[in-house]
């Protein structure tokens, strides 16, 4: 068939023997779920079932782009997916060009199946595609993989995904790491490690067709005037733009958002102002492929001083949010974990919460001296935590126990440690608050994924009273909206859930969502069917994205995941935010998972689809592959969290 | 001076790298079927550090591609590093970005013309 959008084709790498081969994109997948994010679920479901171990030959890394990938909208956004090493989905989405490129190359999906005995890397460029011997890049960090592979190979343009030491020495949650500093895909570098793949360089010079291109164009302009810094009606267009992270910790303060000290407060001093922090670490604007904000990447460097010399991207980790969980009041020391861990493709994620874990656990006497290689680990020491995520990378000491994960290596401790372990489905938090904004406690809960803000993102929602009166919602934006209140919370988060996959399976960065782009689908949708062709109506594309999400869950579900693996940290559940009086959770939780699974068309007592949900989104397949391994007779109760 | 008008650079530190300019260019030039930046008469080339992005212009004659007002290159770049207009013009722009930039740090981001700062401030309500 003709393909708009799509480029029709999927590569296929057996790193076992070395073939790759390619096929034709199915037709019935790509119009069911779009691309990327949604496409690549529909692949790993088909193709590694509960039978596979994460770890076993049989797991498949994917890396997807989408239809609208390698237009204007498609903003190198990529999804990497595989089984997670707990068994969950491992996805995550990164900018930059990567996912640009392997489209003009004329792929949407590149699917890497089994192990390679040694390191291997491999080169795309447009049809020509082959795997080359990696142990000169093997033990390399993430910037010198990408530099010896643009020598080797003599194209300057070339983008490269690669796997830094975390992922080779198979650390928990490592991420693949993209060229200039994008990252994504937590678990995703420890499969990649596992599989003994160092880097994937692509470079492509194929076009990618456009159905309407007036239509496209139109369709474009109109969504371009959301992000003009004149007209915007949205504060997070500038601030993304120049405010910079450090403006977001002064919202978090004032809010309670922040997670100090391993999320015992809610307050933390920030050091510099946004006009300072500009004047001194800020040198020029740095984007993902045809980003519509001036700049919201942007380059910093640390030109003199401790850390002199260190560079790189500069987005929210650093400044408003690795900071306060461990204590640390020193940019440098800040800066120059973004970079460790970008060369490393570590987890910041991890890196923190484990850190900040095990620092409550030091300063409430759980762990000693002789725990930690003699180390004292006490928060705001910014040089014990900078060496001990050196150690994480290394597994080396204590590091070795952290490289597991905050949920394993408390149980290796052990002594009620367990309480301070801030992780979801055994994976590490992410800097969102919870006990303020009940979305994103119950978002966070019912992920897929693990903890993702991603996936519902913006966490802060419009003023009701922006949102035209005509504007036909599946939620009270009034009731929704309050952020302190379980009231109507499934509805929105299912509205936000399922618009998101939709985003994120065009693909387009879910920083675009702003102003009325996150609850008018409209615009999305003349994107959509101008770049390839289809006319399906808004009531279809909406579906779309709840039939991605549905079959994520069909996912998990069939890994063993029921509802009380859908939960946060107790300290958000029991403990207040004490310096703005915000109450823990509590019995909110609940209430709002009964609210969400119920609207999903989901059990409430297993949170597993039911069987007229799933037929009712088309998804035969799976009623068929539930009815087969008897999932909804089983009484599995979960315990994954 | 010379009064003829082309696409032009205001400085190299004010280009992210986002390729805008290519992607467009190369859709105009393949009349609205499709993105093909390989094709497009502008290059921005990207040293692998990351250090700087260069825009490399390959226009022989003045821009047959506008729409209305600037060609797509120049509406389409987020910070204002492309412009289209005359060598007179361009140094006069040139002279307001560098003293701009002493003034104001988050012109080193952007041009002041193309966003005159300070932007229509946001009420608290409209969050």
């Amino acid at each position: 068939m003709s393909w708009h959008g799509w480029a029709g084709r999927v590569l296929r790498v057996d790193l076992a023997t070395g073939r790759i081969s390619t096929e034709e994109l199915s037709y019935q997948k790509a119009r069911d779920f779009i691309g990327c994010r949604g496409l690549n679920v529909a692949y790993l479901y088909d193709e590694v079932g509960p039978e596979v171990g994460p770890f076993d030959q049989g797991n498949k890394l994917i890396f997807g782009a989408g239809p609208l990938e390698g237009t204007p909208i498609g903003m190198g956004r990529v999804s990497v997916l595989t089984k997670h090493p707990n068994r969950f989905l491992g996805e995550g989405g990164a900018g930059g060009h990567w996912s640009a490129e392997l489209k003009f190359a004329g792929y949407d999906l590149l699917i890497v199946e089994n192990k390679a005995e040694r390191p291997v890397w491999l080169l795309i460029v447009d049809d020509k595609v082959e795997l080359r011997e990696a142990s000169h890049l093997w033990g390399r960090d993430t910037k010198e993989k990408h530099a010896i592979i643009r020598e080797e190979t003599g194209i300057a343009g070339i983008h490269v995904a690669s796997v830094g030491m975390a992922g080779e020495n198979l650390v928990a949650n490592a991420k693949v790491q993209f060229t200039l500093d994008h990252s994504g895909g937590k678990g995703c570098g420890t499969i990649m490690g596992d599989k003994k793949l160092a880097a994937v360089a692509v470079k492509g010079s194929g076009m990618v067709t456009v159905a309407h291109g007036d239509r496209f164009l139109a369709a474009y302009r109109n969504f371009h005037k959301t992000f003009d810094l004149n007209t915007t009606r949205d504060a997070f267009v500038p601030s993304w733009s120049f405010n910079s992270a450090n403006m977001l910790l002064e919202l978090f303060n004032e809010n309670g958002w922040v997670h100090a000290h391993n999320a015992q407060m809610g307050l933390f001093e920030p050091m510099l102002n946004d006009v300072e922090y500009m004047d001194k670490y800020v040198v020029r604007p740095e984007s993902s492929f045809c980003c519509p904000l001036p700049a919201c990447g942007r380059r910093f460097e640390i030109k003199e001083g401790l850390f002199a010399g260190t560079a790189g991207d500069e987005r929210e980790v650093g400044f408003a949010q690795a900071a306060p969980i461990v204590g640390i009041q020193s940019y440098p020391h800040v800066i120059k974990f973004r970079d460790m861990c970008n060369r490393a493709g570590l987890d910041e994620d991890q890196a923190m919460y484990s850190i900040a874990w095990a620092m409550e656990c030091y300063e409430r006497g759980i762990i000693n001296r002789s725990d930690t290689d003699g180390m004292e680990l006490r928060f705001g020491d910014a040089d014990a935590f900078l060496t001990m995520v050196d150690k994480i990378i290394r597994r080396e000491g204590f590091g070795d126990i952290l490289a597991l994960g905050v949920a394993e290596a408390a149980k290796r401790i052990g002594k009620g440690s367990e309480r301070f372990a801030l992780s979801i489905k055994g994976k590490e938090l992410e800097r969102m608050p919870q006990r303020n904004g009940y979305q994103m406690a119950l978002g966070l809960a019912v992920s897929e994924g693990g903890p993702d803000h991603t996936r519902w993102y913006p966490p802060y929602p419009p003023n009701p009273k922006t949102i035209p009166a005509d504007m036909d919602l599946p939620f009270d934006p009034f009731k929704a909206f309050k952020t302190r209140s379980p009231d109507d919370k499934g509805r929105l988060v299912r509205w936000l859930y399922d618009s998101r996959a939709i985003v994120e399976s065009l693909p387009s960065c879910v920083y675009m969502i702003r102003a009325m782009l996150g609850i008018d689908f409209r615009p999305w949708l003349e994107l959509f069917n101008s770049c390839t062709g289809e006319d399906g109506d808004l009531d279809d594309f909406i579906q779309k994205g709840t039939r991605i999400v549905n079959l994520e869950r069909a996912y998990i579900v069939r890994e063993g995941f029921r509802r009380a693996d859908d939960t946060i940290p107790r300290r958000m559940l029991e403990e207040p935010v004490k310096e703005h009086n915000i109450p823990p959770i509590g019995d909110n939780l609940e209430i709002m998972k009964d609210d969400y699974y119920q609207v999903r068309g989901w059990d409430k007592e297993t949170a597993i689809p039911k069987e007229e949900t799933l037929r009712g989104l088309g998804l035969i397949n799976v009623v068929e592959d539930f009815k087969r391994r008897g999932i909804w007779e089983s009484t599995e109760e979960g315990g994954h969290a | 001076m010379s009064a003829l008008i082309k696409i032009a650079v205001v400085s190299a530190d004010l280009c992210s790298g986002c390729r805008s300019c290519e992607t467009w260019c190369s859709f105009v030039l393949a009349k609205g079927k499709g993105f093909r930046p390989e094709e497009s008469r502008i290059h921005i080339e990207t040293d692998p550090q990351g250090v700087l992005n260069i825009p490399h212009i390959n226009c022989l004659e003045e821009c047959q591609l506008k729409h209305e007002g600037d060609p797509i290159c120049v509406e389409m770049c987020p910070t204002g590093c492309l412009i289209y207009t005359d060598d007179e013009d361009l140094e006069s722009k040139r002279a307001l970005w560098e003293q701009a930039r002493q003034d104001q740090p988050l012109f080193r981001l952007i041009v002041p013309w193309k966003y005159p700062y300070p932007w229509r401030p946001l009420k608290r309500d409209e969050l």
